[in-house]
């Protein structure tokens, strides 16, 4: 297995707070890595970063063995590394199926001269990308609100339509960031058993979990921030046994 | 009656001309969020640049150096070119910030040019403008049969531009533009280059207005500065959110109402002493007539509505053999 994501002595600081203090690690492609780690360990924050929403203040990230740091973040989205955010993210006033079409790649229809040009071409590719829409809206259970806005749908909906417009992205890496939190436990089985399948089918994903039991079942291996410094790093069963994974968790213990 | 038909002509001419002004900020507002109240600063570049290039030479007391005489069609078009120039150079720097900034900025600017306009007399000829702006094919349709005619050219004008407006809108271009509006990061994670998209809208949007100048220029046959205050950039907001942000065509029913009940107002006859408390009274309605839109149908009149699915891929199924 090849590495996919590779960050680099990172650092983040926000005026005197070190969010992330120098991270260095790596996501295998084909993998299902996790990132856990106690409130305000600068998970998120390192998302922001590969993913371009943050600046960071020091290292570097590589995707595919390109750098990326520094990058735009639509342009780091576009070289096929999507997320999904820690409160679902959705467009609000579009409908199901509008929230899920907006997100397919290379859209004909995004260029102002063939919506006049080659009508015919846009309305081919959205009938193409609309059946997959509904394929990916079976999957998740929304297949029956297709027409309904996106601001009516309940969290554990909204979450699972976030995830199901990601897929619509066609993206290689799927970075999540808490997919669990709003998430019902029947729904939770359903979209672990779902990222269990794409990840067969060759989907590598990065998630961030506080459910450590889902998180534990699903993940091949993990990475543990406290503070901004990654701690440990290893298959879940050793993590979990893992001293200063425990300490940090639970307090040390003296 | 055929003072009441000539009058009729007029206040098509100049709904037409505000519908497209509403349309242009709703592909602004309504579609893509960029909060624009430069309006009335591209529609006065509009109409001073169909002024200025259809002008003959200067005589007299102009001020300004050189008239171009050019015909009209040019000066239309040239219209519509010069005022999406002034939006790219406008947007550059202040579509990269987000929500109020752009606000500032586009008040600040529709400002501005009123003040050039007055002071550039040069090119503009200061504070007295230009009068008898010439109207297109004048000569060709003789005496008040050219209102009605005038008014047929920018019903026209505003019905293409309406069809355009309405099929960026419903093109998957005008879906990312309302889904970045809802959620730009959101948007910018799934791979679009937003500020292109901003840009793309806000220089459309703008040719527009430019456009809706010039025939504001056919309209008053008059360009000064003075016409060109904010109370323009207002009423086509105001129409604009009680006729339906994200709904072309809540934007010229907005208009038409709005514009619509002012020039009806004009048909209280009453003693010249009277006539400042009407148009009192007149802002007072538009305030009300909004106020009452807004407790009622927050969305407008006609709320923004999302197109139909596209129908799945027919799946060609061979005949069976019997």
């Amino acid at each position: 297995m090849s590495v996919m994501l590779q960050v680099e002595g990172v650092s983040k600081n926000f005026g005197g707070l070190k969010a992330l203090d120098h991270c260095t690690l790596n996501v295998e492609q084909g993998s299902i890595t996790a990132l856990i780690g106690p409130n305000g360990s600068g998970k998120t924050t390192l998302f922001n970063v590969i993913t371009g929403f943050l600046p960071a203040s020091e290292g570097r990230v590589l995707f595919d063995g390109h750098e990326v740091t520094g990058l735009p973040a639509y342009r780091i989205a576009n070289l096929g590394l999507a997320r999904t955010f820690q409160v679902s993210s959705l467009f609000p006033k579009l409908t199901v199926w509008e929230n899920m079409l907006v997100a397919y790649p290379k859209q004909e229809g995004e260029n102002l001269g063939f919506v006049f040009t080659s009508p015919g071409r846009i309305r081919a590719q959205e009938e193409e990308q609309i059946a997959r829409a509904r394929h990916i809206l079976e999957q998740i259970g929304l297949a029956q609100k297709l027409e309904e806005q996106a601001a009516n749908l309940g969290a554990p909906e909204a979450r699972m339509l976030e995830i199901g417009r990601q897929l619509m992205f066609s993206p290689r890496l799927l970075l999540m960031d808490e997919p669990s939190s709003g998430v019902n436990p029947a729904m939770l089985d359903r979209l672990a058993s779902m990222i269990a399948d794409l990840n067969k089918k060759g989907l590598t994903f990065f998630i961030i979990g506080h459910n450590l039991s889902f998180i534990m079942k699903l993940s091949h291996y993990m990475h543990v921030l406290q503070y901004g410094k990654l701690i440990a790093s290893g298959p879940p069963q050793t993590v979990a046994r893992d001293e200063r994974v425990i300490d940090a968790y639970l307090g040390v213990h003296r | 009656m055929s003072n009441f038909i000539l009058f009729l002509a007029g206040v098509i001419t100049l709904i037409g001309i505000y519908a497209l002004v509403t349309l242009a900020v709703n592909m602004h507002y309504g579609y893509a969020g960029l909060m624009s109240f430069g309006v009335v600063g591209f529609l006065a570049i509009g109409a001073y640049t169909y002024a200025i290039l259809t002008v003959g030479p200067p005589v007299g007391e102009d001020k300004y150096l050189v008239g171009f005489n050019l015909p009209w069609w040019v000066a239309f078009i040239a219209a519509g070119v010069v005022t999406t120039i002034f939006a790219f150079i406008i947007g550059l720097p202040t579509l990269r910030v987000e929500g109020d900034y752009l606000l500032i900025v586009t008040f600040a600017f529709a400002e501005v040019i009123q003040k050039l306009l007055s002071n550039e007399a040069w090119l503009t000829n200061g504070t007295r403008g230009f009068i008898n702006i010439h109207q297109p094919l004048r000569d060709l349709i003789p005496g008040q049969n050219y209102q009605i005619f005038l008014a047929g050219m920018v019903v026209v004008i505003v019905a293409i531009c309406y069809w355009i407006a309405q099929r960026v809108g419903v093109a998957p271009f005008g879906r990312t533009l309302r889904a970045m509006r809802d959620n730009e990061l959101a948007a910018l994670s799934t791979g679009k280059d937003v500020y292109r998209f901003k840009m793309q809208i806000f220089l459309l949007g703008a040719a527009m207005i430019g456009i809706a100048g010039a025939m504001y220029a056919w309209y008053m046959t008059i360009a000064m500065p003075s016409i060109f205050g904010m109370s323009v950039s207002f009423a086509a907001w105001i129409s604009l959110v009680i006729g339906g942000t994200g709904n072309n065509k809540g934007a010229i029913l907005g208009a038409i109402i709005l514009l619509g009940a002012q020039q009806a107002v004009k048909f209280i006859q009453l003693t010249p002493a009277l006539a400042p408390m009407i148009s009192a009274i007149q802002l007072m309605i538009e305030g009300l007539v909004l106020v009452v839109i807004l407790r009622y149908s927050p969305a407008g009149i006609l709320p923004e509505q999302s197109p139909r699915p596209p129908r799945l891929p027919v799946i060609k199924v061979g005949k069976e053999e019997a």
